[in-house]
C-alpha cells in the first residue's frame, strides 16, 4: 500500500535470519580447492575454481527468488518459492515451468495468481521482494519457462525499457563436457534464506525421449530443493543450465521423501500415502539449449508452442492445407480422466463442468503439431497442444474441462491450429454456457461482480490505528449473534485477516447483492459488527469502511 | 463560630465543582476545534508530550479555581496538593498495575455485558474508589484541617483528580500518544467521572468524621461509588457504540462526554443537596 | 495532627471498608476466572475436551480435530490445536516428536526447538516439545512486524494413534495464558 512497506518487515526477517546464522555458527560452504600440482597449477587466489569473485558477485545479483503468490482473503500470499535467472537488462527471467506456471505441468490447482520476484541486494541478506512478473513462454514438458517483470510489487507498472538489471549471458550447453566445472546459484530455503552457492562438475548427460541425448546435464554439485529454476553457470559466467527436478521416469534422482503423514486420510500411515519431501537434492540441469526457443519467443513477443507433448512426438511439419469444418457442440460428462462426449446441443446450462465439440478434418499428417485454442467472451482461456496421431481425413471430438469446477458462464468458441506455422485451420461457432439468451452475451457490466471492502480500524478514544485486529466476513445470512451461539465456528467464516501495523485491512471478492456480516475484534475492545450488509449494483468496486472500536 | 457560617463560606466549593464541569467542556471544545482547524503535525515525542500536558489540564483547572476562590477560610494549599499527589501515587503504584496486570481486565471484561458490569464494579470500581478513599482517610482525615463535612468532598475530589490524571497520562503513554481531538474528550470524561464518584465518597467521609455513623456507613459509601463507577463505564461504552454500515463506523465520542457531564452535574447536585440538608438539620437542633 | 481521637465506630469502619473491598476484589477474581475458564464440550473421533468458550473454532479437517483461537489476543492470537495422528503400532513418542519437528520445520518460519523431554501431564505420560517460530503476515503488500510465537506440543501415544496437543502463544502472552491451556490439557481424554 505504501512504498516503504517492506523495509520494516524485511528488516525484522533479516535480523532474525542473521541471529539464526549467528547462533548456528559460521560454516563456510566453499572450500578452497587444493591443486594437485602446485608447480604447474598455481593455486587460485580465490575459491570457486574458474569464477572470479567479481563474476560470482555478478551472477549472484542476477539470480532472483520467485514466489508463487496466491490470493487468499484478498491478500497475495506466497505458497512456494523457487529461483530464477535474469537474462536481460529489461527483466526477462528464466526459471522452471513448475515454478512459473504449475498448470503447464498438470497442476492447475497450484497455479499462482501472481509471481513475485525478489532481488538480491546483498549476498548476506535475504532477497527483497520487489516486482511482479508474468509468464511469457512456458514449456511444461521441458519444465522451463520465461517470465517478464511487469510491475512493482505494489502493483504500479514498470516500463521494461527503463530497467537495467544485471543479467547472465547465455552459454552453449552443447559445448559442455563431462568433467567441466559448474557453479550453481539459487535459494534453497523459504522465507529469509539468503542466496546459496554450490559447485561441482558435470558428471554426465541423460537422454530422455523425445528430447534426445542431452536432455539433462548431471552434476555432482549439491542442489537443494528450492534451487529449482536457478542458475547453473560455466566458468565463463554464462548460464548453461537450469537446476531442475528430473522426473523419476526420466531416470533422474528423486528428492528424498518419506511417508510421514496420513495424506489419504485412511487412518494409517503407510505406503499408500503420498511421499513428503523432507529435504534431499536435485542433481540435474536442463541444458540452456532447450530453453533458447522459449527465450526467442519471449523476446520477439511470439506465442511459444512446445514441440514436446505428453501425448506424442512432433515429427512432421504438416501439409500446409489442413482444414477443420462442420463444428458442433456436444454434451460432455466430466470425469477427472477426461470428459465423455454425448449428444449435440445448442447451448449449455450454468454450472457445466465440461463442454464438448466435434468437427470434420482433412489434410492432417500424423506426427504434426495440433493446437486447440479456446476462447471465452473473445479472450483466450485455454490452449492445448499435441502431436496428431490420427487419420488424414475424418471427424474428431474434443472437450474443455475446468478441473472439475463449473465453467464460467459466457460465450465460448474453439479455434484449431495445426502445422509448424501454427496456422488456424478452422473456427467453431459460438456457444453459450449459462444464461446468455440464444447466443447473445449479456451487455458487459462496467462494475465487477464483487467489491473490495477496505479501511482502517482505530481506537474510538485515541483515534489511533489498531494493528493486529481481526476482521471476519461471515457467510450470507449468518448474524454475529448466530455465529456466537455456534461458538464462533470457522465454517461460517468466508474471509478473515488481521490489520497491518497501520490498522489497515482490505478484503476482496465480496459478491454484490449478497448479504454478508462483517465482524471486527481486537484485544481490549468490544466486538464491532455489521449484520447483513449488502453491496448493491450501484456501489463502487472499492468500499471504504473505517471502523472505530470502543472500550 | 457556627456551622452556619461555614456553610455560607463554603458555597464556593460547589461553585468550583460546577465551574470544573463547565470549564472542562469548554476546554474540550477548544482543543477539539483547534485540532480540527489547525490539524497540527506532531512527531511521536511531541505528540506524547502534548498528550501528557493535556492530561494535566483538568486537575490544574480545578486547583486554579480552588486557589482563586478559597480565600475566606483557605484550606492549607499543601494539604490539598498532598492529597492530590497521594491519589495520583496510589493510582500509579497500586491501582493501574492491579487492574491492568494482575486482573488483566481488558482481556476479559469485554466478553459480554455481565462481565463488563460485574468486572467494572467489583474490580475497577472497588480498586479505584478504595484507593481514593484511602488517599484521604490515611492522610488528612484525622487532621484539624479536616474540620467540617464539606472538607470530605474537597479532599476526595483532589484525590479523584489525582487518580484521573494518572489514568489519563497512562492512556496517553500506553497508546504512544493520542489524537488530540478525540483524546481530550476521553480525558475530560475520566476526570469528570472520577471527580463525581469521589464526591460520593467525600460526602460519606465527611459525615463519618463528624457524626457517629453506623459501622456500615463507610463501606456503603465505597460500594455506592464503586457501583456508580462500574455502571458508568458500561453506559459510556453503550452510548459510544456506533453501528457498522457499508459507509463506515466512525467514532462518536460526544455521547460519552454528555453522559459524563450529566453524571457529574447530577452527582454534585445530589451531594450538595445532601450536605446542605444535613447541615441545616444540625443547625436546627 | 492533634485531632487524632478515633471513635470506636470509626475504627471499625476503617476495618469494614477494607474487608468489603477485599471481598469485592476476591469476588472479582473468581468472576474473572469463571469468564476466562468457561468452556464448551468438544467430542470428535473419541477424543473429548473442554474447549475455551468464545474462541474461534475450526471444523475437524484431516488429522486436525480442533484448532481454537482466542480472537482477542494482542500480537499473535493464542491458539490450541488438537490432533489425532495415526501411527504404526509401537511407535515411540520420541519418534512422533521427531516427525512433528520435521513438519514444523517445513511449515513454520525460523522454527527452533528449545527443549524436548518426557513429562508427566495430569497423571498421563507425555512427550513435550517446546519451540519458537516467527509468524509474519503472509501478505507481501502489508507492513507488519512479525510476532515471535512460543509453542509447546504434548504427545500422548495410545496404541495406533497419538494425540498431539499444541499450544501457541505470542511470546509475551505465553506465560500469562499458560494456566488456561493447562485446564484445556487436563480436560482432554481419549
Amino acid at each position: 500500500m505504501k512504498p516503504n512497506i517492506f523495509n520494516r518487515f524485511w528488516l525484522m526477517l533479516i535480523i532474525l535470519a542473521l541471529a539464526a546464522i549467528a547462533c548456528k555458527g559460521g560454516n563456510t560452504p566453499v572450500e578452497p580447492t587444493t591443486p594437485e600440482n602446485p608447480v604447474n597449477n598455481p593455486p587460485p587466489t580465490e575459491s570457486g575454481a574458474g569464477l572470479s569473485q567479481t563474476e560470482r558477485a555478478h551472477l549472484i545479483s542476477a539470480t532472483v527468488q520467485i514466489y508463487g503468490l496466491f490470493n487468499e482473503n484478498g491478500q497475495l500470499t506466497p505458497r512456494y518459492t523457487g529461483s530464477g535467472t535474469i537474462l536481460s537488462p529489461y527483466g526477462m527471467i528464466l526459471t522452471n515451468a513448475h515454478v512459473a506456471s504449475p498448470a503447464s505441468q498438470g497442476e492447475p490447482d497450484m497455479e499462482p495468481d501472481a509471481l513475485g520476484i525478489a532481488i538480491v541486494e546483498s549476498e548476506d541478506k535475504p532477497p527483497v521482494p520487489s516486482y511482479l512478473a508474468e509468464v511469457r513462454a512456458v514449456d511444461g514438458f521441458l519444465d522451463l519457462a520465461v517470465i517478464q517483470i511487469t510491475s512493482t510489487v505494489d502493483g504500479s507498472n514498470v516500463d521494461p525499457a527503463s530497467l537495467n538489471f544485471p543479467y547472465v549471458e547465455l552459454g552453449d550447453s552443447n559445448l559442455t563436457h563431462v568433467g567441466d566445472h559448474v557453479s550453481i546459484f539459487g535459494f534453497p530455503g523459504i522465507g529469509g534464506d539468503t542466496i546459496t552457492f554450490t559447485e561441482g562438475s558435470v558428471s554426465g548427460f541423460t537422454s530422455e525421449n523425445p528430447i534426445g541425448d542431452r536432455a539433462w546435464i548431471k552434476t555432482d554439485a549439491t542442489i537443494a530443493g528450492g534451487n529449482s529454476g536457478g542458475l547453473g553457470a560455466d566458468d565463463n559466467a554464462r548460464i548453461i543450465g537450469v537446476p531442475t527436478q528430473a522426473s523419476s521416469g526420466a531416470g533422474g534422482n528423486v528428492t528424498d521423501c518419506r511417508q510421514i503423514q496420513d495424506t489419504n486420510n485412511d487412518g494409517q500411515v503407510d505406503q499408500n500415502d503420498s511421499c513428503i519431501p523432507i529435504g534431499g537434492f536435485i542433481n540435474a540441469l536442463r541444458p540452456i539449449e532447450l530453453a533458447k526457443p522459449l527465450i526467442q519467443a519471449a523476446q520477439s513477443g511470439k506465442q511459444y508452442v512446445s514441440q514436446y507433448t505428453q501425448s506424442g512426438v512432433v515429427t512432421e511439419a504438416g501439409s500446409g492445407n489442413e482444414a477443420a469444418s462442420n463444428f458442433a457442440w456436444l454434451e460432455a460428462a466430466y470425469s477427472p480422466e477426461g470428459c465423455d462426449l454425448g449428444n449435440v446441443v445448442s447451448s449449455f446450462p450454468s454450472n457445466t463442468l465440461c463442454i464438448g465439440a466435434s468437427f470434420d478434418y482433412s489434410g492432417m499428417t500424423p506426427g504434426e503439431l495440433v493446437r486447440e485454442q479456446w476462447y471465452l467472451n473473445g479472450s483466450p482461456v485455454s490452449e492445448y497442444s499435441y502431436a496428431w496421431e490420427w487419420e488424414t481425413n475424418g471427424s474428431f471430438g474434443t472437450y474443455l474441462p475446468n478441473n472439475g469446477d463449473p465453467l464460467p458462464d459466457g460465450e465460448y468458441y474453439l479455434e484449431m491450429h495445426a502445422g509448424s506455422s501454427d496456422q488456424v485451420i478452422g473456427t467453431s461457432g459460438k456457444v453459450t454456457v449459462g444464461s446468455g439468451g440464444g447466443g447473445t452475451t449479456p451487455p458487459p457490466s462496467s462494475q465487477g461482480d464483487t467489491v473490495t471492502v477496505y479501511g482502517v480500524i482505530t481506537d474510538a478514544d485515541t483515534g489511533r490505528p489498531i494493528s493486529g485486529a481481526y476482521v471476519f466476513v461471515l457467510s450470507p445470512g449468518i448474524t454475529y449473534d448466530q455465529w456466537g451461539r455456534e461458538n464462533y465456528t470457522d465454517k461460517y467464516i468466508e474471509a478473515s485477516l488481521k490489520t497491518d501495523s497501520n490498522g489497515g485491512y482490505s478484503i476482496t471478492g465480496i459478491p454484490r447483492n449478497t448479504q454478508f456480516t462483517i465482524v471486527f475484534a481486537a484485544d481490549g475492545y468490544n466486538d464491532k459488527f455489521g449484520d447483513n450488509l449488502e453491496a448493491s449494483s450501484n456501489d463502487p468496486d472499492q468500499l471504504e469502511l473505517n471502523v472505530a472500536m470502543n472500550k | 463560630m457556627t456551622e452556619l457560617k461555614a456553610v455560607h463560606e463554603r458555597k464556593h466549593v460547589w461553585r468550583n465543582e460546577f465551574l470544573l464541569i463547565i470549564s472542562l467542556i469548554v476546554f474540550v471544545g477548544v482543543v477539539y476545534a483547534l485540532d480540527g482547524a489547525l490539524k497540527p503535525v506532531f512527531t511521536t515525542s511531541t505528540l506524547l508530550l502534548t498528550g501528557v500536558f493535556l492530561a494535566l489540564v483538568p486537575a490544574a483547572i480545578w486547583l486554579v479555581f480552588f486557589y482563586m476562590q478559597d480565600r475566606l477560610e483557605p484550606e492549607p494549599k499543601g494539604y490539598v496538593l498532598g492529597v492530590f499527589a497521594l491519589g495520583a501515587l496510589f493510582a500509579a503504584a497500586v491501582g493501574v498495575p492491579l487492574v491492568e496486570n494482575v486482573f488483566r481486565v481488558s482481556h476479559w471484561i469485554y466478553a459480554n455485558t455481565t462481565a463488563t458490569i460485574l468486572g467494572g464494579i467489583l474490580v475497577v470500581g472497588f480498586t479505584q474508589e478504595f484507593l481514593k478513599y484511602a488517599a484521604v482517610r490515611y492522610s488528612i482525615y484525622h487532621s484539624n484541617e479536616f474540620d467540617e463535612a464539606t472538607d470530605g468532598v474537597i479532599y476526595a475530589t483532589a484525590a479523584g483528580l489525582g487518580y484521573a490524571t494518572v489514568l489519563n497520562i497512562q492512556f496517553v503513554v500506553s497508546n504512544g500518544g493520542v489524537d488530540l481531538g478525540t483524546g481530550v474528550i476521553r480525558m475530560a470524561v475520566v476526570a469528570l467521572a472520577q471527580a463525581a464518584f469521589s464526591g460520593i465518597t467525600g460526602y460519606f467521609l465527611g459525615r463519618a468524621k463528624f457524626e457517629s455513623e453506623q459501622i456500615w456507613w463507610m463501606p456503603l459509601g465505597i460500594t455506592l461509588a464503586a457501583v456508580f463507577n462500574g455502571t458508568f463505564n458500561w453506559l459510556r461504552g453503550l452510548v459510544s457504540q456506533t453501528s457498522v454500515s457499508l459507509s463506515g463506523a466512525a467514532a462518536n465520542p460526544w455521547p460519552g462526554l454528555a453522559l459524563a457531564a450529566i453524571v457529574a452535574f447530577a452527582t454534585t447536585g445530589v451531594v450538595l443537596w445532601l450536605v446542605r440538608r444535613n447541615l441545616s438539620v444540625q443547625a436546627g437542633k | 495532627m492533634e485531632n487524632k481521637k478515633v471513635s470506636l465506630g470509626d475504627r471499625y469502619a476503617e476495618a469494614t471498608v477494607f474487608i468489603v473491598t477485599v471481598i469485592a476484589l476476591l469476588a472479582g477474581w473468581f468472576y474473572k476466572s469463571s469468564v476466562e475458564n468457561s468452556s464448551i464440550p468438544f467430542n470428535v473421533e473419541g477424543i473429548s475436551a473442554q474447549a475455551p468458550k468464545g474462541w474461534l473454532q475450526s471444523q475437524p479437517a484431516g488429522d486436525e480435530l480442533l484448532r481454537t483461537t482466542d480472537r482477542s489476543s494482542s500480537g499473535f492470537n493464542t491458539t490450541y490445536i488438537l490432533r489425532k495422528v495415526p501411527l504404526a503400532t509401537d511407535t515411540p513418542a520420541a519418534q512422533v516428536a521427531s516427525l512433528l519437528t520435521l513438519s514444523h520445520g517445513q511449515d513454520l518460519l525460523a522454527f527452533r526447538v528449545l527443549d524436548q523431554r518426557e513429562v508427566n501431564v495430569f497423571d498421563k505420560t507425555a512427550y513435550e516439545i517446546s519451540y519458537v517460530y516467527v509468524e509474519s503476515n503472509p501478505d507481501l503488500t502489508h507492513k507488519n512486524i512479525p510476532s515471535i510465537v512460543r509453542g509447546a506440543d504434548y504427545i500422548f501415544v495410545n496404541g495406533n494413534y497419538a494425540v498431539v496437543v499444541s499450544y501457541w502463544a505470542d511470546e509475551k502472552n505465553y506465560d500469562l495464558d499458560l494456566s488456561r491451556f493447562h485446564l484445556f490439557l487436563e480436560s482432554i481424554s481419549y
